[in-house]
């Protein structure tokens, strides 16, 4: 495995990953953070986090159909191992993904016409926004392991929304999802990047494949 | 699936009836399915853990007002399993696409439009469960806690019919689009409505057509006084359940007398529910909210007990002996001779849409005159939330300063039209909190939260007789002394303040000095009460 091959691996890649969902999903939180915010000037900083928020799981579910492979039941055989061919295709989604965000967020900072479009707490809901998409991807890869026909999204996208329902109603130490006004936000997004820590090598430990 | 195939007849096609059994059989195996689904128990078992440690984690859930909790427990449900119908009831729709054996079912005997109905009856037994567990919780609530008022039938049953809405979209979708994605997409729509819908509509009736329903109210009053069209609100979330499923018939290919009646059917009555919802509250209502609002003795009752009346609105009265608690471990602290004066703890209400832009003089007023013809000067205002530490503390420090002061706390209108608290100032200000501070641990736990986190502008903190309307005002440096205080060991400074009753509520006592009696160091800096 070298990087000529991870490079040769990337054209044939893009045309194999299914975009239209991660597309669909960044299209509509591009919307359900930009339209209420054009549409009224009364969005405080606790609704613009949440809309914020909710565009991130709709991009995160969208990247829970990146590693979607029809072909599953042929690359067993193949020599590139299935880390390598997931971390190609996080590869490609990852740069674009961050891109959206970066625009969403822009948009959102300088498009809204009130104060607390300026006050949005852009370093943390990043944190959060990564958080999310490496569980998706997480959920995906442990999808991998068990699925046969390589249709990993009809586990992983129900997960990730099951995943965020229970962060959303956490309690108190290990909250997740608070209002950037509250005393715990801080202590909060340790805990955002102790699960970001975790999807990750949950990501890197499920893609490996089994001996 | 084996078992519709092995039930079918020879010649389905000619026979209604056994089209009928096999619609059935196929609506058995995929309700079966739906309800085994780990999206679906999983959204269950959330659902009944979230109720169950709100009764653990927050506090007015120990003194829940039941037609409040209706609409908030048809939300929960409407977010975990109403996602569940949908998202399952989609997946089971495109099974056939992700499978690959679009085309072998193109050769069974049911039709997809005989598969679709078997599908968009999937979600009525996970309905009925939801309204089963619905019914569970307030009955629950309702015998085992002192619960205020009664829940709204058809508050309540908005929650199942929004399953049955959201799994007809599940099953729209899947007929509309073979993407797995639509669906969980769909779901943060609704989701996203939730949150921005209401700073959307202003205020405004239009968002009783978004699925959740009208805003609530800023604070919790009586059933009468509700006034919410849940009925029509409920035929409403119906009709449309039933103009998705036509949809989704339609699409899947049935034409026919049948399925048109059952769509101007749903179309009648969502529009009849929808166009009945925008009506409420009816003029009756709104006279009753202002009387309710403005002359509350007229509308209550009062129990006398230990020489305090307590006076509460219709349903609320469950809530006196906890009150009674509070108020006799602030009076059990004051001197014989400062218990002379006679108490009235009166339940007032705001609605602040019925100001009509005068401020709030006009209801302080309303308040006053109310209670001199109820012949109860200087009753003491309580809010219609209970079982927090806040309205413990609040409760307290109120009947505090009046002991200390003889009259009630009262809210005026300072510059800027900002509404401030009577300022209780040097030893009155801290034997205020100090006496709160002896109204037993949820009290307690209210003032410490109050001042660590919830200081007023100012620097002090206000207790409030309401969420909208103060009654006193503590400076920080009254604040400060009294929090030592609270500190040392209680014997020692009750000792003190009996001892020193007489100068310590005299009005010239600053805050050093009351720091002096009771033995605590002295303030930084002084109030220009």
């Amino acid at each position: 495995m070298n990087a000529r091959t991870l490079y040769l691996l990337l054209r044939p890649t893009a045309h194999a990953v299914k975009w239209r969902p991660m597309v669909a999903g960044a299209t509509l939180g591009l919307a359900i953070l930009l339209v209420p915010e054009a549409l009224t000037s009364r969005l405080t900083d606790a609704h613009l986090t949440t809309l914020a928020r909710i565009a991130a799981i709709c991009v995160a579910l969208g990247a829970a159909f990146l590693l979607d492979d029809p072909a599953t039941r042929s690359t067993l055989t193949v020599p590139t191992p299935r880390l390598a061919r997931n971390l190609v295709r996080v590869a490609l989604a990852g740069p674009a993904v961050a891109l959206w965000w970066a625009l969403t967020l822009g948009l959102a900072k300088t498009t809204g016409h009130h104060a607390a479009a300026a006050h949005l707490p852009v370093a943390a809901l990043t944190l959060e926004a990564a958080t999310l998409l490496a569980t998706a991807l997480a959920l995906s890869a442990i999808a991998q392991r068990r699925t046969v026909d390589g249709n990993t999204s009809v586990v992983a996208a129900p997960a990730v929304l099951l995943l965020v329902a229970v962060a959303w109603f956490l309690p108190h130490p290990v909250e997740l999802v608070l209002r950037p006004t509250d005393p715990h936000w801080t202590a909060s997004h340790y805990n955002w990047a102790a699960a970001l820590a975790t999807a990750l090598v949950a990501f890197l430990w499920a893609s490996h494949e089994r001996a | 699936m084996t078992a519709v195939l092995a039930e079918a007849p020879g010649t389905p096609a000619v026979d209604a009836a056994a089209r009928h059994r096999a619609v059935l059989a196929l609506a058995r195996v995929e309700t079966v399915r739906m309800l085994r689904h780990p999206v679906t128990v999983a959204a269950t078992l959330l659902l009944a853990g979230f109720w169950v440690s709100s009764w653990f984690a927050i506090g007015t859930s120990r003194y829940p007002v039941l037609q409040d909790l209706d609409r908030d427990s048809a939300i929960g449900m409407m977010i975990l399993l109403g996602g569940a119908a949908l998202i399952v009831g989609n997946l089971a729709v495109l099974r056939a696409h992700r499978d690959g054996t679009t085309g072998l079912s193109q050769v069974l005997i049911l039709p997809d439009r005989a598969r679709t109905v078997a599908h968009l009856f999937a979600p009525l037994p996970l309905a009925v469960l939801g309204a089963v567990l619905i019914v569970a919780r307030m009955a629950i609530l309702a015998i085992c806690t002192p619960a205020a008022g009664h829940p709204n039938p058809y508050e309540l049953a908005t929650g199942p019919a929004t399953v049955l809405l959201l799994g007809a979209l599940g099953v729209l979708l899947g007929r509309l689009t073979r993407s797995a994605v639509v669906a969980p997409l769909a779901l943060l729509v609704v989701l996203a409505g939730l949150a921005v819908l209401e700073p959307l509509a202003n205020g405004g009736k239009a968002l009783w057509l978004a699925p959740q329903g009208g805003s609530v109210l800023p604070m919790p009053v009586p059933v009468s006084l509700m006034g919410r069209p849940a009925a029509a609100h409920f035929a409403y979330l119906l009709g449309l359940a039933g103009l998705l499923s036509a949809a989704a018939v339609l699409r899947a290919g049935a034409r026919g007398v049948r399925v048109a009646v059952a769509g101007v059917v749903a179309l009648a009555c969502a529009v009849a529910g929808g166009t009945a919802q925008l009506s409420a509250p009816g003029h009756a209502v709104v006279a009753a909210r202002t009387a309710a609002m403005n002359h509350p003795s007229q509308y209550e009752t009062c129990r006398e007990l230990g020489h305090v009346a307590y006076c509460a609105f219709a349903g609320f009265s469950r809530w006196i002996p906890a009150w009674n608690t509070v108020v006799q471990a602030v009076v059990a602290q004051v001197p014989a001779t400062a218990r002379s004066a006679r108490l009235t703890i009166r339940q007032r209400i705001v609605f602040v849409s019925l100001g009509g832009g005068k401020g709030p003089e006009q209801l302080l007023a309303a308040w006053r005159s109310d209670n001199a013809a109820a012949g109860t000067p200087g009753a003491i205002g309580i809010d219609t939330q209970w079982g927090d530490s806040r309205s413990a503390a609040d409760l307290a420090a109120q009947v505090a300063y009046r002991l200390v002061t003889g009259r009630a706390g009262e809210a005026h209108v300072e510059q800027g039209a900002e509404l401030a608290g009577a300022t209780a100032c040097g030893g009155a200000g801290v034997l205020v909190v100090w006496l709160a501070g002896q109204a037993g641990t949820q009290a307690r736990t209210g003032l410490r939260r109050l001042t660590e986190d919830g200081r007023d502008p100012r620097g002090g903190v206000s207790f409030d007789q309401n969420q909208l309307i103060p009654s006193v005002y503590v400076p920080a440096p009254e604040l400060t002394v009294a929090t030592q205080a609270l500190a040392r060991p209680r014997a020692d400074i009750a000792a003190r303040v009996q001892r020193s009753w007489a100068t310590l509520t005299a009005p010239g006592t600053t805050a050093a000095q009351a720091a002096q009696i009771l033995g605590v160091p002295a303030p930084a800096a002084g109030t220009a009460c």
